[in-house]
């Protein structure tokens, strides 16, 4: 699985698998470069989660580790958008693989705390996000 | 910011000092002493006062007792070391209720992040490291407020009390923050933990697969 930036002077960035133990987001250097535009993760079968048009954007993997377990396991990703001091959530649960979606306050972003790691994204813009079925062309 | 390599230790001294040799352990602040935990194979065991530190894992063990009327915090905390195969007590866990050392003290337990982290990091209690219920007798048996397992974060102070209540811990119902912000850079995160079993709420029996759980973010 892997995500892929677009950033408003139309360059790409591709992260690594993110279940790998650098998943890519806080490693891009994206310090000299302008705000991302887009933000897409693509899943299996065709699916893909898509934010656009926020003002900011961040990323991070849930990970759990116990005593009495077997190591550390990745239990979620997280993608998020923050406009206007509200971020949307998306938390996708890898044992169901299901997707759930979260509005709350900026600063209470995760179970009510704040996330550090935030890129800037673009601002006026209308945000959109949403789970699409990618339609892929072949030739 | 990739995923931080995070290590457990626990204090087998009264002596309230900070872990100073981070991942490794060994001999901290104020004489205390530092151990390394091994996730897979050690375990805690909350005892009765008949428990002593040392004990062999073979030998017998000596459960808290549940009183008749009231609650009863455990007497005595140790982690079963396997390796070393001894019950290895922590004396400053808990409260001054308990029979040990415990009360208003910060260095008790630690989990050392060899970097930083996107949140806050959390300590939960689970029925198994499948992290699928908390709803065990001893975890308040689907009421969180009732989970016999209490914790309290000792990162940046003392309790604040020598009969800290502590906060019960189940899944992620309720559940403690172990730091106020998430980790900017390496750093060790420490708390105390206690079992206090109630009359009437906690049945006799004994749980090995209940779990202490870290959850953590990174990107």
């Amino acid at each position: 699985m892997k995500f892929t930036l677009t950033f408003a002077d139309g360059v790409a960035y591709t992260s690594p698998d993110i279940r790998e133990r650098d998943p890519g987001w806080a490693s891009e250097d994206g310090a000299k470069r302008v705000g991302i535009r887009e933000m897409i993760l693509r899943m299996p079968r065709g699916i893909a989660l898509i934010l656009k048009g926020f003002e900011a954007y961040n990323f991070f993997v849930e990970a759990s580790q116990a005593l009495g377990g077997r190591g550390a396991n990745i239990d979620a990703f997280c993608f998020c958008g923050r406009w206007r001091g509200t971020v949307l959530s998306w938390r996708i649960d890898i044992k169901t693989g299901k997707a759930s979606k979260q509005i709350s306050q900026y600063g209470k972003e995760y179970f009510g705390t704040s996330t550090r790691g935030w890129r800037m994204g673009l601002m006026g813009e209308k945000a959109e996000s949403g789970i699409f079925k990618i339609k892929e062309v072949t030739k | 910011m990739a995923q931080p390599n995070t290590y457990w230790l626990f204090n087998n001294t009264s002596g309230d000092g900070a872990n100073t040799g981070n991942a490794s352990g060994g001999a901290g602040g104020s004489s205390s002493n530092w151990v390394l935990m091994d996730l897979v194979n050690d375990s805690l065991a909350w005892c009765s006062e008949q428990q002593t530190d040392g004990d062999a894992i073979a030998g017998t063990r000596y459960p808290v007792v549940i009183p008749d009327s009231g609650s009863n915090e455990a007497e005595k905390t140790f982690v079963k070391d396997a390796s070393a195969a001894i019950f290895d007590q922590v004396p400053l866990a808990g409260t001054t209720a308990g029979g040990q050392s415990g009360g208003d003290t910060r260095y008790v337990f630690a989990i050392y992040f060899d970097g930083a982290t996107a949140g806050v990091p959390y300590l939960e209690a689970w029925d198994s490291y499948e992290h699928s219920t908390a709803t065990n007798n001893f975890l308040g048996s689907g009421t969180p407020a009732e989970s016999s397992i209490k914790a309290i974060t000792t990162t940046n102070a003392v309790p604040g009390s020598a009969t800290w209540a502590g906060t019960p811990l189940a899944g992620t119902d309720s559940r403690i923050e172990l730091d106020t912000a998430a980790l900017t850079a390496a750093k060790n995160l420490y708390f105390n933990i206690k079992q206090l079993v109630v009359n009437g709420t906690h049945s006799p029996g004994s749980s090995t697969a209940l779990v202490l759980t870290l959850r953590y973010l990174y990107s």
